[in-house]
């Protein structure tokens, strides 16, 4: 099992900017990235939407946002319905369209699922289930002034 | 023209419905009448809607629960041949959109999409 490289991981976050500069012709700022310590809680906003990865690589990535910057992204696009059940879903499409756009670069190899999503405070135990790596990629988000986050746990299955 | 969309996400399907209702009886944008005669959140359902409203034009998504979109295609091409298919799908790979073309869809447009770029494949897909 291998890493991620620094080449696949700017990957990512070119990827990330460009799904809400495309979307809302504004992209997003990378604020930070990097490993998250061992055991350390990962950031989770209102609402996240999660990926499962398989085939040629393994692991998740999920993304997670505040109720107004999922308020204002809808807004952006047209969307007047408000609700939890539409900021998931829209949670749920954001982690989906990174991820699949993501294959351009790692292949058709890599296979991902529907999303899963979830609002902060949901009692699901385990939803993230075993990390990949003790020590997953977090990526913060800046659009317009708030802050979200993508978190990467994915390995490749080559050697 | 009747339009079927299928995508699991709310927000796709209603981006893509309401973009179809107010351009698709503008003619300055070069697109027929657009009539929504259903809407479907995965393959299997899809199929059903297709068989009991016959859509001139389907927009489908392929990351989908129960039924994938293309295997859903495979069975659309059967069931509705006249249709035009436009894949809609976060899915960027080359080889995705080339099985896609192959199994009998006639365009391909990649999420995230701006009103224009959906206008602009539909007009080609009904080319």
């Amino acid at each position: 099992m291998s890493r991620l490289s620094e080449q696949d991981l700017q990957v990512i976050t070119d990827t990330v900017q460009s799904y809400f500069g495309r979307l809302t012709k504004e992209r997003a700022r990378i604020s930070a990235s990097f490993l998250a310590e061992a055991g350390e809680a990962l950031p989770e906003f209102d609402y996240t939407g999660m990926i499962q990865i398989s085939g040629a690589y393994r692991g998740w990535v999920y993304f997670t946002a505040p109720k107004l910057m999922i308020r204002y992204l809808l807004l952006s696009v047209g969307e007047t319905l408000q609700g939890d059940d539409i900021f998931m879903d829209t949670a749920g499409e954001i982690a989906n369209t990174i991820a699949g756009n993501a294959r351009k670069h790692f292949g058709e190899t890599m296979q991902i699922s529907v999303p899963t999503t979830r609002m902060s405070g949901d009692a699901a135990g385990a939803w993230l289930g075993k990390p990949v790596h003790e020590r997953p990629m977090v990526i913060h988000i800046q659009w317009q002034a708030l802050a979200a986050a993508l978190v990467v746990d994915l390995q490749s299955a080559a050697g | 023209m009747r339009l079927l969309i299928v995508d699991d996400s709310n927000l796709i399907r209603n981006f893509i419905a309401r973009i179809a209702s107010a351009k698709g009886y503008d003619p300055a944008h070069g697109l027929p009448g657009l009539r929504i005669v259903g809407l479907a959140t995965n393959g299997a359902q899809a199929i059903e809607l297709a068989r009991q409203t016959t859509p001139d034009l389907v927009t489908l998504d392929i990351t989908m629960p129960e039924m994938d979109g293309l295997q859903c295609l495979e069975e659309l091409v059967k069931i509705v041949p006249r249709a035009r298919i436009l894949m809609v799908s976060a899915l960027s790979d080359k080889a995705t959109a080339l099985t896609a073309l192959k199994l009998g869809a006639h365009g391909f447009l990649h999420k995230p999409f701006t009103e224009e770029q959906l206008v602009a494949a539909l007009r080609e897909v009904l080319a």
